[in-house]
C-alpha cells in the first residue's frame, strides 16, 4: 500500500507538473519525488517488482526533466519578448524626443540626378580636373533644371554663330578687331544694335535683332528658366543673370577678356580699355555706366568694394563658382530646401572665397535648418520653451551659433540688404520703364 | 550738483576768453586757453624729438595707445611744449561728461538693438559738438553750450597752421575737416565708444557701425551722415582707392598714430620752412612703416624729396629736371621720388583744389537741408 501510495504520489506529481501552468518556479515537490534518498536501497531490498518500478520512475524522470527543460526554454521564450518590448519601447520613446539636425533630401535620388551630374561637372572644373569653361558650366546649370534634355550641340552651336557673324560683320565693316577693347566693343555693338552679316559656313544672310530686357517676372520668381542663357536666345529677351552671361559666352567664343561683376541684387559686365581702366557695361539696357552711378543706385558701400564682393571683375573660376549658386536657385526652385544645397554651395569658398551668393546661400540653408531644429525642439522637448534653454542642447545651439556667425560674416564683408523704401522707389522705376516699353 | 557747477565754470572760463581773445592773432587766442605759463619755452628740435618719441613709443607698444596723448603731443610741440596737458584733458572730459548726461536725457528713440547704450552715446556726442545744448543748474538758471562749428576762412590751415589743431577747436568753437573729426575720436574713446577716422581726399570723416545701419559716416565739418554712394561720387574718390584701402577705410590704432605722425612732420615744415628735410622724412618713413598704403605720406615724402633735386638741379645746372635722372649718382633718388609719386596715384590718391573742396562741404549741407524738408 505505502509502495502504490509512493507511486502513486509520483505519478501525480508528475501529472500535476504537467498540467502546471506554464510560468512558475518548478514544482517543490520534485525533490521528493526523484529517488535520490540513499533510503531507497537500504530500506527496501531489491525485487523485480522493485526494478520495474524503479524502470518506471527512471522514465517518469527523464519525462519530467524535458517537461522541465521544454518550461525553462519557454520561460527563456517570454523573457526575451519581453527584452525585445522594451527595446522597442524605449526606441519610440527615444524617435519621439530625438532631433534631426540635417533637412533631409526633399525629393527621390532618381529625380535629382541630373543634379547632382551638373555639380559633379562644375566641380571637377573647379578642381581642375576638367577644363575651366563657362559655356559648359551655364549649359549644366540650364541642362539641369530641364532633366538633361537639352542639346549641348545646338547649344554651342548658337553661341559660336553669333561669334562668327559678328566677325564677319566687322570684316565687312572694315573695324579694328585686334585687341580686347575692340573687341568687347564690337561685342556690346551687337548687344545694343544687333548685326545683319553673311554666316561665313552657311553663306546665308543672317540677322541679331538686339536684346531687350524681359520685364515679365525679371528675377524668375514664377518661371525659373527666365533667368536662363537658353531663354534669351530662345526669345530674345532676358533679365540681369542672363544677359550679362550670354555676353560672357560670346566673349568667350571670341577669346577675349571680359569679366562678370556684382551689384546688390544684380550682375553686369566689366571689361578693361586700352589704358587699363576698368569700365561696366551695364547688360540690361545696355550702356557703359560709372562707377559712381553704380555704387549710388545699386546701394553699395566701401566695405563691399574692398572686399571684392561688389562691383570687382570677377576670375573665371570665380565665375564658374558662381554657377553652382545658380545651381542651387534651380535646385531649390525645383524640389525646395534640403541638404543638397549645403552640398552643393560647399566648394565655394575654397574656390572662390570672396562670393558673397555662396555664402548667403549657405546662410539661407542654415536658417532653414536652424528654423527645423527649433520646431522640433519645441514639439519635442519638454524643458525647451525659449532661447535661453538653449544650454541644454549644446548641438542645438551650436546649429543656431554657425548661422549666427554666417550672418556676422556677411555683414563684416559689406553685404547690407537694401533698405525696402529704396527697394521699392527703384521697383517704381523699373515699373515705369515698363510701361513706357509698352506704350 | 557739483558737476553742474563745474560746466558752469568752464562754460564762463571759455566764453571770457571768447569775448577776451577773438581779436588776437589766432595763434595766440588758440594757445591761450591751454599754455601753462609756468613752463619754459622748448628749442623747435628739442620739442619735436620729445613728440617724435612718444609716437614712436606708442608705436612700438611700449606705451600704450592714447589718442589723446599722441595729439596732444603734436600741438605740444608746435607750442614748444607749454601746454597744459591737465586742461586738454579737463576740456576732454567736460566733453565726455556732457555728451553722458544729454544721451541719458534725450535717448535715442525707436531704436531696439543690443548696442542702443553705444548709439545713444554717439548721437550724443554728435549732438553735443554740432549743435546747442541748453542745461539747467541748481537755481534753474539755463546755460548754453555753443556748438562747434566749420571754420571756412582757413580751411587748410594755411594762413595759421595752429587752425588744424583741436587745441584752437576747443578754444574758438570753430575747425576743420582735421580737427573736428580728431575731437569726436577723442570724446568717444574717452566715453569708450568705437569711431574710426577714416580719409576721403584732402578730408577726414568718422566711420562707425551700429547693428541696425551697418557702417554710417558722420561728417562734423557739415554735421550731416552722408553715404557711401554720395561721399564718392561728389567727392572725387576714385573707385580703385576704395578698392586699394586708401579713403573711406576704417583707421586702425597703429594707422591713427601714423596719421599723427604726418601731422607732426607737417608742423615740423611749417616751423622751420628752411630746413626741416631730416625730421620730416624721419616720421614719414615711420608712418610708411607702420601704415604702407598711406598715400598722404607718400606724396609728401615725395615732396620733400623733389625739393632735393630742384636743389640738385640748380647744383648741376641743367634747365630739364629730367635731365637728372642721366646722372648716377642722383637717378636712384629721381627714381624714387619718381616710383613714389606713381604708387600714390595707382592707389587712386587724388587731391583736389579748394574751391571744388569747399563747393563740395557746401553742397553736403545743402543736400542734409532739402532732406530734412518735407
Amino acid at each position: 500500500m505505502k509502495r502504490f501510495s509512493l507511486f502513486l504520489v509520483g505519478y501525480l506529481c508528475v501529472l500535476g507538473s504537467l498540467f502546471a501552468q506554464l510560468p512558475t518556479q518548478p514544482n517543490p515537490l520534485v525533490p521528493q519525488v526523484i529517488p535520490q534518498s540513499p533510503s531507497f536501497s537500504t530500506f527496501q531490498p531489491p525485487s523485480p517488482h522493485l526494478q520495474l518500478r524503479q524502470q518506471q520512475h527512471q522514465e517518469a524522470m527523464q519525462r519530467q526533466q524535458q517537461v522541465l527543460r521544454q518550461h525553462q526554454q519557454a520561460i527563456e521564450e517570454f523573457k526575451a519578448y519581453q527584452r525585445q518590448a522594451e527595446i522597442r519601447k524605449r526606441q519610440e520613446a527615444y524617435a519621439k524626443q530625438m532631433i534631426r539636425y540635417n533637412l533631409g533630401y526633399k525629393a527621390s535620388p532618381q529625380a535629382t540626378a541630373h543634379y547632382r551630374k551638373a555639380f559633379r561637372i562644375l566641380n571637377a572644373m573647379l578642381e581642375g580636373t576638367m577644363p575651366l569653361s563657362l559655356r559648359d558650366a551655364v549649359f549644366a546649370v540650364e541642362n539641369a533644371y530641364h532633366n538633361d534634355t537639352l542639346d549641348q550641340a545646338a547649344f554651342n552651336q548658337s553661341i559660336e554663330d553669333i561669334a562668327s557673324l559678328l566677325k564677319a560683320y566687322v570684316k565687312k565693316k572694315k573695324y579694328a578687331f585686334t585687341t580686347d577693347f575692340e573687341k568687347n566693343s564690337a561685342l556690346v555693338y551687337l548687344m545694343q544694335n544687333g548685326i545683319r552679316a553673311k554666316h561665313p559656313v552657311t553663306k546665308k544672310k543672317t540677322t541679331i535683332v538686339p536684346f531687350r530686357y524681359d520685364f515679365e517676372d525679371y528675377w524668375g520668381r514664377e518661371d525659373h528658366t527666365k533667368m536662363f542663357v537658353t531663354k534669351l536666345l530662345r526669345t530674345g529677351s532676358g533679365n540681369c543673370h542672363s544677359m550679362p552671361l550670354l555676353y560672357l559666352l560670346v566673349a568667350e567664343a571670341l577669346e577675349t577678356k571680359a569679366s562678370l561683376a556684382f551689384a546688390p541684387n544684380h550682375s553686369y559686365v566689366m571689361f578693361q580699355d586700352e589704358a587699363g581702366k576698368w569700365l561696366n557695361y551695364e547688360a540690361t539696357n545696355q550702356f557703359m555706366a560709372s562707377d559712381q552711378l553704380m555704387m549710388g543706385s545699386g546701394f553699395i558701400k566701401a566695405e563691399a568694394i574692398q572686399h571684392g564682393i561688389y562691383m570687382t571683375p570677377l576670375s573665371k573660376k570665380e565665375a564658374v563658382a558662381q554657377c553652382l549658386v545658380d545651381l542651387t536657385l534651380g535646385y531649390e526652385a525645383k524640389f525646395g530646401m534640403d541638404d543638397t544645397i549645403a552640398h552643393f554651395v560647399s566648394p565655394i569658398p575654397k574656390h572662390a572665397p570672396r562670393d558673397i551668393h555662396g555664402h548667403m546661400t549657405m546662410a539661407n540653408y542654415l536658417t532653414a535648418l536652424w528654423a527645423s531644429v527649433e520646431k522640433q525642439l519645441l514639439e519635442k522637448k519638454e524643458d525647451y520653451k525659449e532661447r535661453k534653454d538653449l544650454e541644454k542642447f549644446p548641438k542645438a545651439k551650436r546649429a543656431l551659433m554657425e548661422r549666427n556667425l554666417l550672418y556676422k560674416t556677411l555683414d563684416d564683408l559689406g553685404h547690407e540688404p537694401i533698405p525696402a523704401e529704396i527697394y521699392e522707389r527703384w521697383l517704381n522705376q523699373i515699373q515705369q520703364a515698363k510701361q513706357a516699353t509698352h506704350e | 550738483m557739483n558737476n553742474l557747477y563745474n560746466y558752469r565754470r568752464s562754460f564762463f572760463l571759455i566764453l571770457t576768453l571768447l569775448y577776451g581773445l577773438n581779436s588776437y592773432a589766432q595763434e595766440e587766442a588758440a594757445a591761450a586757453n591751454f599754455i601753462d605759463s609756468t613752463q619754459a619755452p622748448q628749442a623747435v628740435e628739442s620739442a619735436y624729438e620729445q613728440a617724435y618719441k612718444q609716437l614712436v613709443a606708442m608705436l612700438t607698444q611700449k606705451q600704450p595707445y592714447s589718442l589723446k596723448e599722441a595729439v596732444f603731443a603734436v600741438e605740444n610741440a608746435y607750442f614748444d611744449q607749454r601746454l597744459s596737458y591737465e586742461r586738454f584733458s579737463q576740456s576732454l572730459a567736460l566733453l565726455a561728461k556732457l555728451s553722458k548726461r544729454y544721451a541719458k536725457a534725450n535717448p535715442v528713440q525707436k531704436y531696439e538693438e543690443r548696442d542702443e547704450a553705444q548709439v545713444n552715446l554717439a548721437g550724443a556726442i554728435f549732438k553735443v559738438l554740432t549743435d546747442t545744448t541748453s542745461l539747467m543748474d541748481k537755481q534753474a538758471q539755463v546755460w548754453y553750450h555753443l556748438p562747434y562749428t566749420y571754420d571756412f576762412q582757413d580751411v587748410w590751415g594755411e594762413q595759421e597752421w595752429v587752425n588744424t589743431f583741436v587745441v584752437k577747436l576747443l578754444t574758438l568753437k570753430s575747425g576743420n575737416c582735421h580737427s573736428l573729426p580728431l575731437l569726436y575720436k577723442l570724446v568717444a574713446e574717452e566715453l569708450d565708444v568705437p569711431a574710426y577716422l577714416a580719409l576721403a581726399p584732402n578730408h577726414m570723416y568718422i566711420k562707425q557701425r551700429s547693428l541696425a545701419a551697418g557702417w554710417y559716416n558722420t561728417e562734423l565739418t557739415s554735421a550731416t551722415f552722408p553715404m557711401d554712394a554720395w561721399l564718392s561720387a561728389s567727392g572725387y574718390i576714385h573707385t580703385d582707392a576704395i578698392r586699394n584701402r586708401v579713403y573711406m577705410d576704417t583707421l586702425s590704432q597703429a594707422y591713427t598714430l601714423a596719421l599723427c605722425l604726418v601731422d607732426l612732420a607737417q608742423g615740423y615744415a611749417q616751423k622751420k620752412p628752411a630746413d626741416h628735410q631730416a625730421f620730416v622724412l624721419k616720421c614719414l618713413d615711420l608712418a610708411l612703416a607702420y601704415y604702407p598704403h598711406f598715400a598722404k605720406a607718400m606724396v609728401l615724402k615725395a615732396d620733400v624729396l623733389s625739393k632735393e633735386l630742384l636743389a640738385l638741379q640748380a647744383e648741376y645746372g641743367v634747365d630739364n629736371i629730367q635731365a637728372l635722372k642721366e646722372k648716377p649718382t642722383v637717378k636712384p633718388l629721381y627714381t624714387s621720388v619718381e616710383q613714389l609719386y606713381i604708387r600714390a596715384y595707382k592707389l587712386g590718391y587724388r587731391n583736389v583744389t579748394k574751391e571744388m573742396y569747399v563747393r563740395w562741404l557746401q553742397e553736403m549741407q545743402n543736400a542734409q537741408l532739402n532732406n530734412q524738408k518735407p
